[in-house]
């Protein structure tokens, strides 16, 4: 089985005190982003030592390989959402390479 | 560098309060400072100073939630909020002392008492979620 490297998206979390989730919006580079974009709910991500949320992005089973424009939002328990942190032209590259082939052993 | 959706507004609120059964409790103006849109963020409102005045009580009733959701008391003729949900608030300030106790509150959102750019208006603060800060890929 391959191995597909983690990547994560770092962000520091909302000042608000009424947060209660995040959410991130992604459309291929070029594509238009709005909150009408696929969204992904990443729920309460964990806060590092350093104060700043990580998402592996490479969990989500959503986005392939390609040129993704992302918005990260804040929403609270009223479903209120905050305006988007946007990050443009991030590639993804989730598909490892083939396998080498076969190994022998030769003698000398 | 914050990504504060900061503005400036500078809102009168002209009042005319009357103490049941006394002299009014005398004051005239307040006035909302500075807004910075943000949950979390100060809200910062003042008003004239006024003989015979010893405290403000203010209140911040959040209309979503049918509830007053900040209540503070100062000597001073300002008080600094934080606005703990997304959301209208309409602010009520009365003026008191010891020997009159206080009077109605002036209320933010009535045009009877309220005025913006010194024509009669009533004004809210709606306070925004913060987005999350800038993204990076790690």
């Amino acid at each position: 089985m391959a191995k597909v490297r983690s990547v994560n998206l770092v962000f520091p979390p909302s000042r608000s005190p009424d947060v209660t989730g995040y959410k991130m919006y992604y459309v291929n580079t070029g594509e238009v982003l709005n909150y009408d974009s696929p969204v992904i709910e990443l729920g309460m991500p964990p806060i590092g030592a350093d104060g700043d949320m990580r998402v592996d992005v490479s969990l989500t089973g959503v986005l392939t390989d390609g040129s993704y424009d992302l918005g990260f939002t804040s929403v609270d328990d009223a479903r209120n959402e905050s305006s988007m942190s946007t990050l443009l032209n991030v590639p993804f590259d989730f598909v490892a390479p083939d396998a080498p082939g076969p190994v022998r052993v030769e003698i000398i | 560098m914050k990504n504060l959706a900061s503005k400036l507004l500078t809102v009168g609120l002209i009042v005319t309060l009357l103490y049941i059964g006394t002299a009014a409790v005398a004051w005239e103006q307040i006035r909302l400072v500075e807004y910075f849109g943000y949950t979390g963020e100060p809200v910062v409102i003042a008003w004239d100073a006024a003989a015979g005045v010893e405290w403000w009580e203010v209140e911040g009733w959040m209309k979503e939630r049918d509830a007053v959701i900040i209540q503070g008391s100062t000597p001073t003729a300002q008080i600094t909020f934080t606005l703990p949900f997304a959301g209208h608030y309409v602010f009520r300030v009365k003026a008191c002392n010891a020997a009159e106790g206080c009077s109605t509150p002036a209320v933010s959102d009535d045009p009877a008492f309220a005025t913006v750019s010194g024509q009669p208006q009533g004004w809210t603060v709606y306070g925004h979620i913060a987005p999350p800060g800038p993204v990076v890929v790690e």
